[in-house]
């Protein structure tokens, strides 16, 4: 289906040149077929005011089939930011990255998404089994079962 | 690889996208996009709808998304179905396949509708009071309702001249007497200064709007519209339609039971028994999906597609497999040091409580959870 990916991902790309991408989101790096990065800002008054993070996206090769693995960029150069559902190696708990993915959803819904998920986060910290995950943790998120047990953001 | 090569690669230079229609034709864009499969993105490739919920995708797009999920659900509303639910939408596959046609001209007309306002705005300052857009969309619904052709792109296609040649059979309104005249007509009729025009009696009309409608899209606009004329409805009328594949579980199934599968569709028996599964299920997709279409294709199209899928997957997997490699192992022991560093400790830790007998407790127990598999973890 690497056709499809191909097809897919060129539309994705020329619809964001072409209508201009969601406030808070540029394209960092999106020159292949296997890897975007795609800056995130949390604009207006929340606890990730002024901070910028990067969101870096992997694509398997069935996708939109097939979900993304995306993860928050945590480098010397970006760094992951701190909520209850982002490690500290920059793996996210999202169910929408697991099985809620759909094919219909895209790079610009999950960036859409992610903002939004750090525009409503009431108390900055890293959850509470970050050390533990961190050192175990597979290097794709998709190798991790998350449970999914908070539907508040 | 980079998307370009890519892109060549596939051998599809066709990234038609919603936004190719300038900013201002919002209408045009939003057109474009209810016209496109919201997994594919492009135009429906033999659209069906889902029985349950009634939202439309692309056969082959449905049915690999449906395969791979582990919940059977609409990808985009998430209503639960399965794939006995996926119904043909005919008539979706004709306007697309209308659209599919008209496209070219509609974005022509608009980029060039576009140049030549911006033109017009720079000569004459904006006294223009009929913007071109508008004149465009009156034209082209009054030519739908006097000459019933559902090809509307075909008042568009001269558009850029100023002379407008619809139907044969349209009317179009004298700009001096305000009569209805027959389009051909229409500059016989100015020359010899507006005379009274034998227009077609109403009942002559109906029989030939009939008679085109009956001969079906296919009859007068050529190839284009051929291919989907009378010729594949009298096909698919006359002998019954194939039924679908069934799906196979094939873990129920001895190595010879599927090799029998691959022979009966006449597919290669190559490669392990995990690639016999991997095709035969590939191949029982591909056929149901080619089924949905109006313009099926051959059986040997079709292999050929099924090899090409089977292609890809195997340069994919190599990929796959040459980046794995590609991870800098030594780099990773280095940077890792300080942490087996320390597992080796409280290792050691754990063995000397126990070989003691003497253990505290909560340390032993501090470390158990690094013996757990590291796949299950709670948020």
């Amino acid at each position: 289906m690497a056709t499809i990916l191909t097809k897919r991902l060129n539309k994705e790309l020329r619809e964001m040149q072409t209508h201009g991408l969601p406030t808070g989101i540029t394209i960092v790096r999106a020159d292949d077929l296997s890897e975007w990065l795609l800056s995130v800002e949390v604009l207006g008054n929340t606890l990730y005011e002024g901070e910028k993070f990067c969101l870096r996206f992997e694509f398997p090769h069935n996708y939109p089939i097939d979900s993304p693995a995306v993860t928050f960029v945590a480098d010397d150069k970006w760094t992951a930011p701190v909520h209850p559902h982002v490690y500290s190696n920059g793996h996210i708990c999202a169910s929408i990255l697991g099985p809620e993915w759909s094919p219909v959803l895209s790079v610009v819904s999950v960036c859409l998404t992610l903002q939004s998920m750090l525009a409503s986060c009431t108390s900055k910290q890293r959850p509470p089994d970050n050390d533990k995950y961190v050192s175990h943790a597979p290097r794709n998120p998709k190798n991790t079962r998350f449970h999914y047990d908070d539907d508040t953001v | 690889m980079d998307l370009a090569s890519a892109l060549a690669a596939t051998g599809s230079d066709d990234v038609s996208d919603p936004s190719d229609f300038p900013e201002n034709f919002g209408d045009l864009r939003t057109l474009d996009r209810t016209l496109r499969c919201p997994i594919c993105k492009d135009l429906f490739n033999a659209p069906v709808l889902l029985a349950t919920c009634g939202h439309s995708f692309c056969s082959l797009c449905i049915r690999e998304a449906l395969k791979e999920g582990e919940k059977k659900e609409c990808p985009a509303c998430r209503i639960p179905t399965q794939e006995s639910s996926i119904k043909k939408n005919i008539v979706l596959e004709e306007s697309v396949e209308a659209y599919k046609g008209a496209r070219s001209n509609v974005l022509f007309l608009a980029n060039d509708a576009v140049s030549r306002k911006r033109r017009r705005e720079e000569s004459a300052n904006g006294t223009d009071e009929t913007p071109r857009p508008k004149r465009m969309k009156r034209q082209s619904s009054d030519h739908v309702l006097q000459s019933v052709d559902e090809d509307d792109e075909r008042p568009e296609e001269s558009e850029d001249s100023e002379v407008e040649i619809l139907d044969s059979n349209a009317l179009v309104d004298c700009p001096i007497c305000n009569h209805k005249v027959l389009v051909t007509r229409i500059n016989a009729h100015i020359d010899a200064g507006c005379p009274e025009e034998q227009l077609p009696s109403d009942k002559g009309k109906g029989k030939v709007q009939w008679a085109k409608l009956l001969a079906g899209p296919g009859g007068k606009t050529g190839s284009k519209f051929g291919r989907r004329g009378a010729g594949g409805d009298t096909d698919r009328s006359s002998s019954p339609p194939p039924r679908p594949l069934a799906k196979v579980s094939y873990h129920t199934l001895s190595n010879k039971q599927v090799r029998m599968l691959l022979q009966t569709q006449g597919l290669a028996e190559t490669g392990d028994r995990k690639q016999w599964e991997q095709r035969h299920a590939q191949w029982i997709t591909l056929y149901n999906a080619n089924l949905d279409s109006s313009k099926a294709k051959s059986t040997d199209q079709l292999k050929r597609d099924l090899d090409k899928w089977e292609r890809l997957r195997a340069r994919d997997e190599k990929e796959k497999e040459a980046r794995m490699s590609r991870v800098d192992a030594k780099g990773y022991e280095k940077s890792q040091n300080e942490h087996f560093a320390k597992l080796i400790v409280q290792a050691r830790a754990s063995v000397q409580g126990k070989s003691n007998g003497t253990l505290v407790k909560g340390e032993a127990e501090s470390d158990k959870p690094i013996e757990i598999s590291s796949d299950v973890e709670t948020v």
